[in-house]
């Protein structure tokens, strides 16, 4: 046995024995420019100050800038010389911030060709995430819908999906669970994958088409019960969460709520709704300080929400851990 | 939440069949924004007509639901189908009917719920944690003061305003726990023995 494979066997027995290793959130949104890297370099400065080992991955591929929302400059080792092979234990490029308990794989100076991570590459990175030392481990996703992307969201146990009250946002997060969604009935089995198509073929009886997420699952729950409970299993194990960002108006405050809702009918599935965060121009101003804005601006509203937010979560992973 | 029944009207509204009144209201109100016509949350996942029909169903589910004698009619038709509860207790049928909305209680309660000749405070309190709700929530919901409804269920007759008035709060405090008004205010021990 080579000594990869040897490695590789060391992940799976890591993985088998602390099932309670890292939380792992995932930041991510249909669009770019609605305040990924900002909601999650604000999470994870909250998350330390309850005392907890916070490491924030960078994993917008191409496009990173994580560290500046950290008012970091250059930082010194990045993704790349991991995926190169240049250091070995994920955890050796971790950069540590100065005053904070957190730590930062960045992706400032990755290669140019980061983008097109390749298969292997990126089986690398998802196994090793839950290796990195760290009671929270936050990963910052590119916008858009890409496998890289599906597949960082779904190892998360919490996705976060970040919304701004703008129609063209609010459809691309829509196109964004329907993709998140359907890579993971992906994960089925091969004769529940058969049947999946099976039902999606067949004419459906009253005249109305599957149309819908949750209409399917009704269907396979009539025909298949034992295969549907498998895919609802799959569709459940990640919590989904949702924050609509840059809010202006009044009005745009019940967007939210509402697309929980509608989420809840179309996807058969509940998405927690965390709150929303008013537009503030300071985030630029933190921004050009570089200092992250919760430390620049604790007092604004955003930094209050994003606070209320964590302790929220961090309850309920409290409450998870009780039962 | 998992779809292993066809669409009921709790569905429709997303809620579950023990919800009170003031979760049925407030699910209608949040529905009635969702789905409105200008509703940037919906138009991108449901076409027009699917949107039309969402309207339809939630308007129809809503008047079944918000009517208490319908949705007793209503869960009973449920239960007949979906619902395989053997270990409900022989009641009366004329006896449900005038117990408000309860589907999902154990038997303890649902039982002594059902054969209470009488509603004391202790009893009322005991249902209406039972089904979660807060005192606060019942207080802003019917705009009764909550100093009012504590004296309710503690039986504090000093706290009590007139036996007019503590009759109304009665009824309305009774119909918030999903219980019938008339009923409860007919049978609270401290009420009668004013009016004795």
């Amino acid at each position: 046995m080579s000594v990869v494979q040897l490695s590789q066997l060391d992940n799976i027995a890591d993985a088998a024995l602390s099932p309670s290793g890292p939380h792992i959130w995932a930041v991510a949104s249909g669009k770019g420019g609605v305040g990924k890297s900002f909601i999650s370099s604000s999470l994870g400065l909250a998350l330390s100050r309850h005392g907890k080992r916070v490491v924030m991955v960078d994993l917008d591929l191409g496009g990173a800038n994580l560290h500046t929302c950290l008012g970091l400059l250059n930082p010194e080792r990045t993704l790349s010389d991991y995926v190169s092979g240049k250091y070995t234990n994920i955890n050796d490029i971790v950069v540590e911030m100065d005053d904070a308990n957190i730590g930062i794989i960045s992706g400032a100076a990755d290669g140019l060709d980061i983008a097109n991570l390749k298969h292997f590459q990126k089986l690398k990175i998802l196994r090793n995430l839950k290796r990195i030392k760290a009671d929270y481990i936050i990963l910052d996703l590119g916008a858009g819908t890409s496998f890289n992307t599906l597949d960082f969201f779904n190892e998360a146990e919490r996705g976060i999906i970040s919304v701004v009250p703008d129609p063209t946002s609010i459809e691309n997060t829509y196109r964004f669970l329907k993709c998140v969604m359907t890579r993971k009935l992906r994960e089925a089995p091969r004769q529940t994958r058969k049947l999946m198509s099976q039902v999606l073929t067949l004419r459906h009886s009253e005249s109305r088409k599957i149309r819908t997420l949750a209409c399917f699952m009704t269907t396979m729950h009539q025909l298949h019960p034992k295969h549907a409970r498998l895919m609802q299993g799959e569709l459940e194990k990640q919590q989904l969460h949702l924050i609509v960002n840059m809010v202006q108006e009044p009005v745009d405050t019940d967007l939210g709520p509402s697309m929980a809702t509608t989420c809840q009918k179309y996807f058969g599935l509940r998405i927690n709704y965390l709150g929303h965060l008013n537009h503030d121009k300071q985030v630029i101003s933190a921004l050009r300080q570089r200092r992250p804005f919760l430390t620049a601006f604790p007092q604004s509203r955003a930094a209050i929400h994003i606070e209320h937010m964590v302790a929220a979560l961090l309850d309920r992973d409290h409450q998870n851990n009780l039962s | 939440m998992s779809r292993e029944a066809p669409l009921n009207y709790y569905d429709i509204l997303e809620i579950t069949p023990d919800a009170s009144m003031m979760d049925i209201i407030n699910a209608y109100r949040q529905a009635k924004l969702a789905y409105r016509t200008d509703s940037l949350a919906a138009y991108s996942l449901f076409d027009d007509k699917e949107l039309e029909q969402i309207r339809h169903e939630i308007e129809e589910a809503y008047r079944t639901l918000s009517s208490p004698e319908k949705r007793q009619a209503y869960d009973a038709t449920l239960s007949d189908v979906s619902r395989p509860d053997n270990a409900r207790p022989t009641i009366p049928s004329a006896e449900i009917l005038t117990l408000g909305d309860d589907v999902k209680t154990p038997a303890g309660i649902r039982y002594r719920m059902a054969v209470a000749t009488e509603f004391p405070g202790a009893l009322l309190k005991e249902i209406r944690e039972f089904k979660g709700i807060d005192l606060a929530d019942i207080a802003v919901h019917t705009k009764i003061s909550r100093q009012y409804l504590q004296a309710i269920e503690e039986e504090d007759s000093k706290h009590f305003p007139e036996p007019v008035y503590l009759r109304g709060y009665l009824k309305q405090y009774a119909v918030e726990i999903g219980l019938d008004g008339e009923r409860v205010a007919n049978h609270y021990p401290p009420l009668q023995a004013m009016i004795a």
